[in-house]
């Protein structure tokens, strides 16, 4: 019986997830429905409901601030221009990170550094754009920082996949449909960038421990 | 996604046999338990065990996590860590980075680059009715291109081309008519009627007190130009048409034409005495001289020839005073002339293009000069 109440508990709560999940698709299909007839204020809640979400996804997808704006806001204008077209059957957050996704690569391929100069500049700019992006603490920023930077480590498969499936926790199928990819290689992404991301965090642990202890001894 | 745990699921098992398993380890048997493993051997074994952890976490399978925490922590002291370090990183990414709000630029995009919110029938709608508009308009450009090919002169924006044997044709009926057609044909030829041609051409729409068949013509002046003076205007050369009433009364005919930089009209000069200085003018009547050389030219009821001097061009200015227009006609007879230098007629212009059948002829300035001389000024009726 001990063993049982863990089970009915996640029955229960599964239940009662699916019932929040089916009401609160039914509020969003109501949303979309308005805003596709011409409701502003319907259009002006659905970027607040998901703005947030597909500029976290985006910002650290490429790691720049202002290329994610930029992003964002045209996904949702092409969104919010086709509403008519959205597939009731499907989430609306995936055809929103979809076309986001989309727009981001081909933002990228036309924002792409074609020289060395251009590099140094495009990194510049991300180190002290991401510093602009995460107010708060000092060490909350360094965290933030050092995690942006680590996502930066990753192939641009693993950071995809680990985003999606942490920072907005998708499931590994929504993930392989999204990417067009079989669920084992999502998973081996998966598992592959969830061990790189620590080792480079790690890594820089590491050598900040050793800065700040170099830092402490010169000091003495 | 959150499914019990079922222990017949493989992919739940703590051990990991699992055939296909990509980071299970080699050959059978929980890693807990086998007590061979080397130092890399275990770390991988515990970065495998810690994905599953987390993958069983995501997934809310509780039971799993439980096991497999069990079986983690039996690998050896620095799982713990190793995990908790994992978690962190990953921890950190469920907070969302602070994002700015876009809504606003967001519509006013939506609603500058399209129809704001539109239906998609109503844009398909409006999309239709461009289409339909811009293959109208293709439609009538292409017609109006065919028939623009077929029947060149049908569409022309421009004047018709009128050929001279038109104003022919015209002289015969009436002069105010011939004199239009006189305009008509310097307009053809791009230039603005003169002064004396328009004049004479308000004139002759004027109802005629004359019953018989009317003259009208410039009389050629000399070659040389005369010079001319008037009270308030400076003395100049310049040319004179018309009947001049000179015969030493000083005066002129205000009807003659003059140039303009002579005319003391045209210089506000309110006086028609007139100094022609030199006085070497013929005052031939125009309108004899013009009479008479139709009737030369014209047989007894029939037509009378007509000559258009010269067709030297656009740029030669046809309406140049320099440039004398002849038109003779039968029915009225109709004479216009003006000056033109003798040492500018070409051959060409002289002794061509006219043939029998052409009523177009063309009148060497000399043999004008004569016959006006002959026709000594008398009106002619036949």
């Amino acid at each position: 019986m001990s063993e049982a109440d863990p089970m009915d508990k996640a029955h229960d709560k599964l239940s009662d997830r699916a019932s929040d999940r089916a009401s609160d698709k039914a509020r969003e299909m109501a949303l979309i429905a308005r805003a596709s007839a011409g409701d502003r204020a319907a259009a002006d809640l659905l970027i607040r409901q998901h703005q947030s979400s597909v500029y976290g996804y985006i910002l650290r997808m490429c790691g720049r601030p202002e290329v994610a704006e930029d992003v964002v806001q045209e996904a949702f204008v092409r969104v919010l221009t086709n509403l008519d077209r959205f597939d009731p059957r499907f989430r609306f957050s995936t055809w929103l990170f979809t076309i986001a996704r989309r727009v981001m690569l081909n933002t990228l391929e036309k924002k792409r550094p074609t020289s060395d100069t251009d590099r140094t500049e495009s990194a510049a700019g991300r180190a002290e754009a991401v510093e602009t992006v995460y107010e708060g603490g000092e060490r909350r920023l360094a965290t933030r920082d050092a995690l942006i930077t680590a996502l930066m480590g990753l192939s641009f498969e693993q950071r995809e996949i680990i985003l999606l499936f942490h920072q907005h926790e998708w499931p590994i199928w929504l993930i392989g449909e999204h990417l067009g990819m079989p669920e084992g290689t999502i998973k081996s992404h998966l598992h592959r960038g969830r061990l790189r991301l620590r080792e480079i965090l790690a890594e820089q642990a590491c050598v900040k421990g050793s800065a700040a202890s170099r830092a402490e001894e010169a000091w003495l | 996604m959150t499914t019990p745990s079922n222990p017949n699921n493989p992919a739940n098992s703590s051990n990991f046999s699992r055939d296909g398993d990509l980071f299970g380890p080699i050959g059978g048997g929980g890693f807990s338990r086998s007590g061979d493993q080397s130092g890399p051997a275990l770390r991988f074994n515990a970065d495998v065990l810690i994905n599953r952890i987390l993958d069983a976490e995501a997934e809310g399978e509780v039971l799993d996590v439980r096991d497999l925490m069990r079986d983690g922590q039996a690998s050896g002291e620095g799982f713990r860590a190793r995990l908790d370090a994992t978690r962190a990183a990953l921890g950190e990414l469920s907070l969302m980075p602070q994002c700015p709000d876009m809504t606003a630029r967001i519509l006013a995009r939506v609603e500058a680059s399209d129809r704001p919110f539109v239906v998609r029938p109503e844009r398909a709608r409006a999309r239709r009715g461009r289409m339909l508009a811009a293959c109208g308009a293709l439609a009538v450009l292409s017609l109006v291109a065919g028939v623009q090919r077929l029947f060149p002169d049908a569409l022309s924006w421009s004047r018709p081309q009128r050929p001279v044997t038109d104003l022919v044709a015209a002289a015969r009926s009436d002069v105010s008519v011939t004199l239009d057609s006189i305009q008509g044909a310097f307009q053809q030829v791009g230039t603005d009627l003169s002064s004396p041609v328009s004049r004479l051409a308000r004139q002759a729409t004027r109802p005629s007190s004359s019953t018989s068949r009317v003259a009208i013509a410039l009389m050629p002046l000399p070659t040389d130009e005369v010079g001319v003076s008037a009270p308030g205007v400076a003395e100049s050369t310049g040319w004179a048409v018309g009947a001049l009433a000179l015969d030493g009364s000083g005066l002129y005919d205000s009807k003659s034409l003059i140039s303009p930089a002579l005319d003391p009209l045209a210089a506000d000069v309110h006086t028609n005495a007139i100094q022609i200085v030199g006085s070497q003018l013929a005052a031939v009547p125009a309108a004899d001289a013009g009479a008479a050389y139709a009737l030369r030219l014209a047989a007894p009821g029939g037509l009378a020839k007509a000559g258009v001097l010269p067709a030297a061009g656009k740029d030669a200015g046809l309406v140049s005073p320099r440039r004398p227009l002849v038109l003779l006609s039968e029915n009225p007879l109709t004479c216009a002339m003006l000056r033109i230098e003798p040492e500018r007629l070409t051959d060409e212009m002289v002794d061509g293009p006219s043939s029998a059948d052409s009523p177009i002829r063309l009148l060497p300035w000399l043999d004008l000069s004569r016959l006006m001389q002959e026709a000594d000024g008398k009106e002619i009726r036949r």
